[in-house]
């Protein structure tokens, strides 16, 4: 087998794999465009805001920022943990 | 329990369009409060109630209509099942809409619909039935606590991730929560708002006509459905307090107490059934707006056939160049092509599984078993 055969076949191989590659590429973004379509179509199921009158006399008992620190979310949720309709019902 | 036209004793049935009771033989109109038994006194009213052998799901008629098929599946056997005394509602919002209007609204719904199967868009007018479904308004205490996500940009334009935590109580004033325990609550919040602000005393004469649903949620069950849309409502005041883009609520915590002085409406609602390879299909139409809720069928096979035709064009195009010029076909062009097609593939691949998962949550709330949980509920 000659170099240039050799050559070739390599030529060939990659020729396959862009084709493989392309074939991929254009079925997901035939897939993405079927989804996109169906989706547009039944453009329902959207619930509307609701309207925010519902709620009467916000008060803010915690108000905090953490930054870029994600876990002092934690801290923040359990500090409200407990409920808060158990002491109404003691007193 | 009719009630009976004053000039020739015919029945009367509510007309939306005339807002008033209506005489089908000699045409003639009055206002519900002029006709009929005044009832108002009475805490309860009676109704035939009617069940699907099929399906399980009962359904009240007030009047002489007879339920000729079911609303729910489609079935064309429902049998009489008992007279039932029911608590009456303390008011309703009329139709408004007609039934006549309402199948105008499903033709336009399904016209501006792609890739609609044959045979869909023949619509029955008898399957249009229009049901008052009771809504139980509540007001209450509710305590929230969350954190919340915000995109920030620095001075570099880079996004930086932001964390809050918001807690706080408030009082609900009036929310409406849908009462039956049958209708799924995302899909009747789907034709949702109702104006409040058009409802009129109760009177059994607005029934006539029309079908009406028994409220059967629990007590708890109201408090978590409206605890459920509380917590919506308040994550949305947060998020508004806070700058940045890409905001969403991460966790959150809410307790909510109703208080017992409930008013329970009837709401108007079109219910519209058809059966496509043999499935039911429901969709709803707001009886007040005319807002329309449903997935409808697509054609499966033609939405395949082209999805492969698409790809296989975009293929052939873009190989062409390769095996036209054979100089492209190089280390580099292989690198090239199989990185970007990657990153497209991944992007494309991601986009379209949400957007389809989304029509098929949506499509699945239109079909049997999740509209209604008659057979779960009586399997279970
Ligand atoms: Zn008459
Ligand atoms: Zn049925």
């Amino acid at each position: 087998m000659g170099w240039s055969d050799i050559m070739q076949t390599a030529h060939l191989v990659m020729l396959i794999i862009i084709c493989i590659e392309i074939i991929v590429c254009c079925s997901a973004i035939s897939y993405c465009i079927m989804a996109t379509r169906l989706r547009n179509r039944n453009d329902l199921g959207v619930i509307e805001k609701q309207d925010l009158n519902h709620l009467k006399k916000v008060d803010l008992i915690g108000n905090d920022n953490f930054g870029s620190d994600a876990m002092k979310q934690a801290d923040f949720m359990n500090r409200y943990a407990a409920d808060p309709f158990k002491d109404e019902e003691a007193l | 329990m009719a009630t009976l036209c004053p000039n020739c004793s015919g029945n009367l049935l509510y007309s939306p369009s005339r807002h008033a009771m209506f005489c089908r033989m000699c045409g003639g109109t009055y206002a519900p409060e002029e006709v009929g038994e005044s009832q108002r006194t009475s805490t309860t009213y009676e109704c035939n109630i009617y069940s699907c052998p099929s399906c399980g799901g009962t359904i009240a008629v007030t009047g002489t209509e007879v339920s000729a098929s079911c609303v729910y599946c489609g079935n064309t056997t429902v049998i009489f099942d008992r007279i039932s005394t029911n608590q009456r509602p303390d008011g309703l919002i009329p139709f408004s809409i007609s039934q006549k209007e309402a199948v105008e609204i499903v033709r336009k719904h399904m016209a501006d619909a792609a890739l609609l199967p044959k045979g869909v868009d023949d619509i029955k007018i008898e399957n249009m039935k229009g049901i008052y479904v009771p809504y139980q308004i509540v007001s209450g205490r509710f305590y929230d606590s969350m954190t919340i996500f915000a995109d920030h940009k620095n001075g570099n334009n880079n996004s930086v991730p932001r964390y809050y935590g918001r807690a706080g109580f408030c009082d609900l004033l009036n929310i409406p929560v849908e009462a039956v325990s049958s209708i799924n609550n995302d899909f009747s919040r789907q034709i949702e708002p109702f104006d409040i602000n058009d409802a009129v005393e109760f009177d059994e004469d607005y029934l006539m006509g029309f079908y009406s649903d028994i409220p059967d949620v629990t007590a708890d069950e109201l408090s978590d459905a409206a605890g459920k849309m509380a917590d919506e409502m308040f994550g949305n005041l947060m998020r508004e307090s806070i700058s940045g883009s890409n905001k969403h609520v991460l966790q959150s915590r809410y307790w909510t107490k109703l208080y017992d002085n409930n008013l329970m409406l009837f709401f108007p609602v079109w219910f519209y059934t058809f059966v496509y390879k043999d499935k039911p299909y429901t969709l709803l139409i707001n009886g007040q707006t005319g807002k329309i809720a449903g997935t409808l069928p697509w054609k499966k096979r033609s939405l395949k056939r082209d999805g492969i035709i698409l790809a296989a064009v975009m293929s052939i195009l873009l190989i062409a160049p390769f095996i036209i010029f054979d100089r492209l076909v190089t280390f580099n062009a292989m690198f090239t092509v199989g990185f970007t097609g990657f990153f497209i593939s991944l992007i494309c691949w991601l986009v379209g599984y949400q957007e389809s998962s989304s029509v098929k949550k949506n499509a699945g709330m239109t079909q049997e078993g999740s509209v209604f949980n008659f057979v779960n509920e009586r399997k279970g």
